[in-house]
């Protein structure tokens, strides 16, 4: 047993291929964590996603090992947190009417306005300077837009619709004595056909009958109706009131949309590049502080940002 | 006054009293009274009064109500004349409750308490320089009333007293019955009415300017700062509160849904925003000029209570002066006043 066991130890090679993976694991790791401890966010970004960084700033597909960048999956709610300062400075310079709150670690919600009640409006994605708009929120602002066209909010049809309501619910209520008195006249009427039915006229009194009693349903829906009103009418009204907030809450956001970004396209596109533009501006900065050649940078171009060198923007249409 | 059966004796009082005071009066019938009331305690004495003693008798009593109301024209000199505020509010305190009638001499031209709460309300306005008050007398009887200066002749109003044990009185607008502050000075309080000043300032005098209605609101303002410096009196100044730190709570501690919905509808419709505010539960309005209006949920949890704030940069600005200066904020405010109006004192506004 001991020689064998001898034998075995032995047997075993060196593993420079297996060391040398672990190493670059360290590696990996010492510099995260040295980009971390001299705030260089810009390689951090690099590091927790070299495939997005080579592909969008870079402009090309070589990469550091992606691989390497799930060692540290699950610390990344603590490098979003981290990120988050810097990121969310940037967002509250370009975004003023996007409020950040960071509901846990690193997960962070986006406010739309500083107004009463103003809506939950997504979540940031620090890692990949994202902006994640809820779909049924983004839908009613992208609507509402579309509606200025025609110069209707939002909720303008609806609007319109229950006040139209509430007009027919109200003159139902002033018409009770007009209605009360045609119940009386029809009844009396009622009376008049039965006392004159007799063998001759039989299926013509029936008929008239039905008439009557036809109308006098009619009348008694309506009654029903008018009794309801003011409790139909307070509904409406409560209604109206949560349409009309909604539009002047969209109407905000659409001010405030215009008044950074001029128009709602413009802020579509900048939403689209934020990364790149967001990485430009970490490597710019690099650049300024000297702690990054320009060399190293090349920035890739955003379509937000006017007229860059044209090289960069060939790269950005290879991709 | 005059009876028709006059003593001799009588008329030459009478005669005698009007030479030291023109409207003095003195009743035959009194004097005829008080002389029988005199043998009467002076029953252990045998003896009937003589003529010259009687006559003694019935001389001093007419002295002493002479000397009433030379006392009463002294208290009233010092409530006309004085510069001293102390002296003031004594002559006032005194006259308030002065019988100036005794079974001897009687007044026919008197006025009442309520004018002489009226003329030291004026009198201390007009010692701290404050003109926007207007006292005013009637042509052909003795009652005073009040008038704003820069509202014009009406409202007009008048000092309506309390009965029962606090006592005080109601300044109230003669025509509408609104009072508008409870003053006593006995208990040294003023009291200042919310629903009275919304009713006549937002609703009623609505076609005067601002400015006007400003200014009549700050006479009274004023009147309520001097009572306070002067004298110590506990004031509720209610919704003229200009003090940055006020909060005013609202009717109901609870506000329905909606109510500040639509605060904010109705704000945005002015090109005003109602912004979430910076802290708390709780919203607020940049006005104008750095002025700012909030509704916030003060209390807790379980015990929610709902304020309306306003801030300025020189806390100078009223809750009643937002309500006037701001359409929509006062529509709002009028329209769900049952829910909002702020409280006065329930002890006397019930």
């Amino acid at each position: 047993m001991d020689k064998s066991q001898t034998d075995a130890t032995k047997q075993r090679t060196v593993q420079p291929e297996l060391s040398g993976k672990l190493k670059q694991k360290m590696r990996y790791l010492d510099e995260i964590t040295s980009a971390i401890n001299k705030f260089d966010d810009r390689r951090v970004y690099e590091l927790v996603d070299p495939q997005e960084y080579a592909t969008l700033v870079r402009g090309n597909k070589q990469t550091e090992s992606t691989h390497l960048a799930d060692l540290v999956q699950d610390v990344h709610p603590d490098l979003s947190h981290y990120l988050s300062t810097e990121l969310i400075k940037y967002l509250r310079a370009t975004y003023s009417f996007f409020f950040f709150e960071e509901t846990k670690l690193g997960d962070f919600d986006i406010f739309f306005g500083n107004w009463w009640d103003r809506r939950l409006f997504g979540r940031l994605d620090v890692l990949n300077a994202k902006l994640v708009f809820d779909g049924e929120e983004y839908d009613k602002l992208t609507q509402s837009f579309a509606l200025e066209a025609e110069g209707k909010n939002y909720n303008s049809d609806r609007i319109k619709e229950i006040a139209h309501q509430s007009q027919e619910l109200q003159s139902l209520v002033e018409n009770q004595d007009e209605r009360d008195q045609e119940k009386e006249t029809l009844r009396g009427q009622l009376k008049e056909v039965g006392e004159s039915r007799n063998l001759f006229n039989g299926g013509h009194a029936k008929s008239e009958r039905q008439t009557i009693l036809d109308q006098l349903t009619k009348l008694a829906d309506e009654d029903d109706k008018a009794n309801n009103a003011y409790k139909g009418m307070k509904a409406n009204e409560d209604e109206s009131l949560v349409l009309s907030k909604e539009d002047t809450i969209l109407s905000y956001e659409k001010q405030a949309i215009r008044k950074v970004f001029g128009s709602f396209e413009n802020f579509k596109t900048h939403n689209e590049n934020l990364y790149v533009d967001y990485l430009n501006s970490l490597i710019s900065k690099g650049i300024e502080d000297g702690t990054l050649s320009p060399d190293e940078a090349r920035p890739a171009k955003s379509k937000t940002t006017d007229e860059d060198d044209k090289k960069d923007e060939v790269i950005e249409d290879d991709k | 006054m005059t009876s028709e059966n006059n003593h001799s004796e009588a008329t030459s009082a009478m005669s005698q009293a009007s030479e030291s005071n023109s409207q003095a009066s003195v009743s035959a019938s009194d004097v005829q009274k008080q002389v029988a009331a005199e043998s009467t305690s002076a029953a252990p004495q045998e003896k009937p009064l003589t003529p010259s003693e009687r006559f003694r008798i019935y001389n001093d009593n007419i002295k002493d109500g002479l000397r009433n109301g030379i006392q009463f024209t002294k208290h009233l000199d010092q409530l006309t004349e004085t510069n001293d505020t102390d002296d003031l509010l004594a002559a006032a305190t005194k006259l308030f409750d002065f019988t100036m009638n005794t079974d001897f001499v009687n007044f026919p031209h008197q006025y009442s308490a309520a004018d002489y709460y009226l003329l030291f309300m004026g009198r201390l306005l007009e010692l701290h320089a404050q003109s926007g008050v207007v006292l005013q007398s009637a042509s052909d009887h003795e009652e005073l009333s009040m008038h704003f200066a820069a509202l014009g002749a009406q409202p007009t109003f008048k000092f309506v007293l309390v009965g029962g044990t606090n006592g005080g009185a109601f300044f109230t607008d003669k025509s509408s019955g609104l009072h508008l502050f409870y003053l006593n000075l006995e208990h040294k309080q003023l009291r200042f009415n919310s629903k009275a000043f919304t009713d006549l300032f937002a609703v009623s005098l609505i076609s005067e300017t601002v400015a006007d209605r400003m200014k009549a609101i700050n006479s009274l303002i004023t009147f309520g700062k001097d009572l306070e410096k002067d004298y110590h009196f506990s004031v509720d100044y209610n919704l003229l509160a200009v003090e940055n730190n006020v909060r005013y709570p609202t009717r109901h501690a609870i506000l329905p849904a909606g109510t500040v919905d639509k605060l904010f509808v109705a704000s945005a419709d002015s090109n005003y925003m109602l912004q979430n505010a910076p802290e708390g539960h709780g919203a607020i309005i940049e006005l104008d000029d750095g002025l700012t209006f909030g509704v916030a949920q003060t209390g807790t949890e379980t015990a929610p209570q709902w304020v309306l704030t306003t801030e300025d940069s020189d806390g100078k600005i009223s809750l009643m002066q937002v309500l006037l200066q701001y359409d929509f904020i006062r529509e709002w405010y009028l329209a769900n006043r049952s829910d909002l109006e702020i409280q006065s004192d329930p002890l006397i506004f019930a």
